[in-house]
C-alpha cells in the first residue's frame, strides 16, 4: 500500500495544477464557464489529497502529522478545505488563480521527498503532539489562503483604474480585504493554540518550555506578524494595500518556519524534515 | 504620557522590534540576542503597555457587558421594518440573541446582544500572555543539571542544584528499560528510582519516562536520554592481555587481535558480531553466557550482558505553574475567539405601532453588513416617507 501514495500524490498534483490552468484561462478568457471547470478540478484534488491522507493514516496507524511530509500533506489538505469554503461562501472562486499555485508548489515538494513510514522517537510519542500539529495545519492553511487572496487584492489594486483590465474579474477591494483579514482572524487562535501545546510539549519532553530553538523562534516571529496585522487594522490607513502586504509578509514567516528553518538553520525540529 | 504608554502605536511598534530582533537572533545565533538587555527592555516595555492598555479598556468592557435596554441611544441612525415588537423578540431570541427590553413613556427600547465571548476573547488573551510573562521571569531563576547512573547505583544530584536541596541529596537508580511497541519499535524509556533529599527517602520507587516527567515540590525529573555499555570477555588467546572484560558502546567495534568485534541491541535483542575481515562475518543473537568463537585457534569472545546507564536531567521549575495558568487561559481564549463576533441590535418602538426601528451595532463593518442583511431577508424595510 505504502507504492500507491506516490502515484495518488501525483494525480493531485496534476488535479491542483489543472485547476491553476483552466483558472489562468478563464482569467485570460473571462469565461466563466472555464472557471467552473477549474472548480470541478479542483475537487478532484481535494479528493485525492484525502484519499492519500486517508492512506497515509491507515499506513501509520494514527493521523498523519509526525513527520515534514505528513505535515506538508496535511497542510496542503486544510488549504484545499479553506479555499473550498470561502469560495462557496463567498463566492469567489476567480481567486483560485492564486490559491493554486501554492497548493501546487507545497504538491510538488511532496512528490520529491522520502514518503516511506518510519518509526517515530519516544519524544514524539505524545498527544501534546497530535493537538499541536493539527493546530498548526488549520492555521496554517487559513494563512496560505489568506495571503493568496491578499495577492488577488495587491494585482487588483494596481490594475484597478485600468477599465479593460481583466483584475475586474475578481471580487471587489473591500471584500478581498474583509476575506484576507477574516481568515487571519480565524488562524491567529488556532496559531496561539499551536505555540501552547507545543510549548507544553516542550516542557513535559525537554524539560522547557521555551528555548528559543530556531523553529520556535521563527513561529513566534509569525505570531507577532499576525498580531501586527490585527491591531494595524485599528489604526488609520492600514486597511487595504499595507495589510495585505502584512499578509504577504506573514505567510513568507510561515514558509520560513517550515521549509526556511529546517533546511537553513539547525535546531532540535530539524528531525521534522 | 500614559496615553502614550498603553497606545496601540506602542504596541505595534514593540512588537514589531521583538520580532525584528527575533529574526536577527535566529540568523546570528552566536550574538546571544534574547539575553541582551535591548530585547529584555523591549519584552519589559511591551508588558508595561499591554498591562496598562488592559487596565484602561476593562472599566469599558465591564460597561458593555453590562448595558441595559434603558442605554440605548435614541440618536442613532434607525431604518423602520414592518415587524411587531414581539415577532421581532421572538425573532431575536431564536438567533440566539440575550434580548432585555425597557418601556418609557411612550417609547419601547430593545437591547439584543450576542457574542459575549468574543467580545471578551482579546482582552482574556492579553490577560494570559501578562501571565505568561510573569511566569516566564519568575522562571528565569531556575536551573538544572544532570545526575547518570546505571541500575544499583546511588547519585548525588547534581552540582547547580546543591544549593537548592543540600549536599545529602541523591538518586537510586532501581530499574532501567527500554519499553517497546508492538512493531518492536522503540516506545520509550523508563526509569524506576528512590528519591532521597537530605538523607531522608522522599519519593520511593517512583518512575520517569520520557514525556512524563517525575514531579516533586518545585522539582521535575526527566528521562533526558540513556546509554548502555555491553560487556563482553575474550578467553583463550595467546597474547594474554587481550584475555580480559570489555565494556563496548552499543554498535561500536572492539578490536581483538585479528578480529573486529560488535554488539548491537535490535528491537532489544543483542546481536553479536566477529569479523576477520578475510571470511565472511559471523553473527547471532546472544543470551548473557553465549560465546562466539574468535579467528585465533582456541579463543572466544563470551557476551556477559548489558548494562545500561540511565541519563536523568533535574530540573527546579519555578514559576511553571503561572505560566502553564497563563497557557491555559491563551487557549480558552483562542476558543472565545471562535465563538463569533459581539453584536447589538437596538430597537426603539412606539407601543401602539406595528414597526420598530432597528440599529445595528458592532465594531466590525462587515458584521454590521451581516446583520443587516439577515434583518433585510427576513422583515420588510418600510418604505421611505411613510
Ligand atoms: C503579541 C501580542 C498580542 C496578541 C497576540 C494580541 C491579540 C489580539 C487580538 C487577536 C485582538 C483582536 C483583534 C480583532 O478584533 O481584530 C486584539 C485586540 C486588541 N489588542 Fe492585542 N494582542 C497583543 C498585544 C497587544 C498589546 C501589547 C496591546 C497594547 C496596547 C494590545 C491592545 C489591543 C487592543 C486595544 C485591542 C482591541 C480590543 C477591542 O476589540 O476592544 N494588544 N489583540
Amino acid at each position: 500500500m505504502e507504492q500507491m501514495q506516490l502515484p495518488l500524490l501525483w494525480f493531485m498534483l496534476a488535479a491542483y495544477l489543472g485547476a491553476f490552468m483552466f483558472y489562468a484561462f478563464s482569467f485570460w478568457a473571462r469565461n466563466a464557464k472555464i472557471r467552473s471547470l477549474a472548480q470541478k478540478f479542483v475537487y478532484v484534488g481535494l479528493f485525492l489529497n484525502t484519499a492519500v491522507v486517508l492512506l497515509r493514516s491507515v499506513l501509520i496507524g494514527g493521523l498523519p502529522l509526525n513527520n515534514g511530509f505528513e505535515f506538508g500533506l496535511s497542510f496542503v489538505f486544510a488549504a484545499a478545505v479553506v479555499f473550498v469554503f470561502i469560495e462557496r461562501k463567498f463566492n469567489m472562486s476567480a481567486v483560485g488563480l492564486f490559491v493554486m499555485p501554492v497548493l501546487a508548489a507545497i504538491s510538488v515538494w511532496l512528490v520529491s521527498i522520502d514518503l516511506s513510514v518510519e518509526p517515530v522517537m519516544p519524544a514524539l510519542r505524545s498527544y501534546w503532539l497530535a493537538v499541536h500539529v493539527s493546530a498548526a495545519v488549520i492555521a496554517y492553511g487559513s494563512f496560505a489562503v489568506s495571503f493568496a487572496v491578499a495577492i488577488a487584492y495587491l494585482i487588483k489594486d494596481k490594475k484597478e483604474h485600468d477599465s479593460t483590465s481583466r483584475v475586474h474579474e475578481l471580487p471587489s477591494l473591500k471584500v478581498l480585504d474583509e476575506v484576507s483579514y477574516k481568515l487571519i482572524f480565524v488562524g491567529l487562535p488556532f496559531l496561539t493554540i499551536m505555540l501552547v501545546t507545543g510549548a507544553v510539549w516542550a516542557e513535559y519532553a525537554w524539560g522547557s518550555f521555551w528555548s528559543w530553538d530556531p523553529k520556535e523562534t521563527w513561529a513566534l516571529i509569525t505570531w507577532l506578524v499576525y498580531a501586527l496585522y490585527l491591531h494595524t487594522r485599528f489604526m488609520k490607513g492600514f486597511k487595504g494595500k499595507r495589510a495585505a502586504w502584512l499578509s504577504v509578509l506573514g505567510f513568507a514567516a510561515v514558509i520560513f518556519t517550515f521549509f526556511g528553518v529546517s533546511y537553513l538553520l539547525p535546531g532540535m525540529h530539524s528531525y521534522l524534515v | 504620557m500614559l496615553k502614550f504608554i498603553s497606545s496601540l502605536k506602542l504596541a505595534v511598534f514593540l512588537i514589531a522590534a521583538i520580532a525584528a530582533i527575533s529574526v536577527l537572533a535566529t540568523i546570528f545565533p552566536t550574538a546571544d540576542a534574547f539575553n541582551s538587555w535591548t530585547f529584555r527592555l523591549l519584552v519589559v516595555a511591551f508588558f508595561i503597555n499591554l498591562g496598562t492598555c488592559t487596565i484602561k479598556i476593562l472599566p469599558a468592557l465591564w460597561k458593555q457587558l453590562h448595558r441595559e435596554a434603558s442605554q440605548v441611544p435614541v440618536q442613532a441612525e434607525y431604518t423602520a421594518y414592518d415587524v411587531d415588537r414581539e415577532s421581532l423578540i421572538a425573532w431575536l431570541k431564536e438567533q440566539r440573541y440575550r434580548v432585555s427590553d425597557v418601556c418609557e413613556g411612550n417609547q419601547i427600547k430593545i437591547l439584543a446582544s450576542k457574542g459575549r465571548l468574543g467580545l471578551c476573547a482579546p482582552h482574556v488573551l492579553h490577560i494570559s500572555l501578562l501571565i505568561i510573562l510573569i511566569g516566564a521571569m519568575m522562571s528565569m531563576s531556575n536551573t538544572s543539571g544532570f545526575v547518570m547512573g546505571q541500575v544499583g547505583q546511588s547519585r548525588p544530584f547534581p552540582a547547580e542544584l546543591v544549593g537548592h536541596y543540600g549536599e545529602n541529596s541523591y538518586i537510586e537508580i532501581l530499574d532501567f528499560q527500554t519499553v517497546y511497541d508492538d512493531k518492536q519499535e522503540v516506545d520509550n524509556w523508563v526509569t524506576k528510582f528512590n528519591l532521597y533529599i537530605d538523607d531522608t527517602l522522599v519519593a520511593e520507587n517512583v518512575e520517569t519516562k520520557v514525556n512524563e516527567p517525575f514531579a516533586f515540590n518545585n522539582m521535575l525529573i526527566y528521562q533526558n536520554s540513556y546509554d548502555y555499555r555491553h560487556l563482553l570477555e575474550v578467553t583463550g588467546s595467546t597474547v594474554a592481555e587481550q584475555n580480559s572484560a570489555y565494556g563496548i558502546p552499543n554498535n561500536l567495534p572492539l578490536t581483538v587481535g585479528a578480529d573486529t568485534i560488535v554488539v548491537a541491541d535490535l528491537s532489544g535483542k543483542m546481536y553479536l558480531q566477529v569479523s576477520d575481515h578475510v571470511n565472511p562475518a559471523r553473527g547471532q543473537f546472544v543470551q548473557p553466557g553465549d560465546a562466539l568463537a574468535l579467528s585465533e585457534a582456541g579463543a572466544q569472545v563470551t557476551y556477559l550482558g548489558t548494562i545500561a546507564y540511565s541519563v536523568l536531567e533535574v530540573k527546579t521549575r519555578v514559576g511553571t505553574p503561572v505560566v502553564f495558568l497563563g497557557f491555559i487561559l491563551a487557549v480558552v481564549s483562542s476558543m472565545m475567539f471562535l465563538c463569533g463576533r459581539y453584536r447589538e441590535f437596538w430597537v426603539l418602538c412606539n407601543v401602539d405601532e406595528q414597526e420598530c426601528h432597528v440599529h445595528c451595532y458592532s465594531k466590525n463593518a462587515v458584521v454590521v453588513e451581516e446583520m443587516e442583511e439577515l434583518l433585510h431577508e427576513k422583515w420588510n424595510k418600510k418604505a421611505e416617507g411613510q
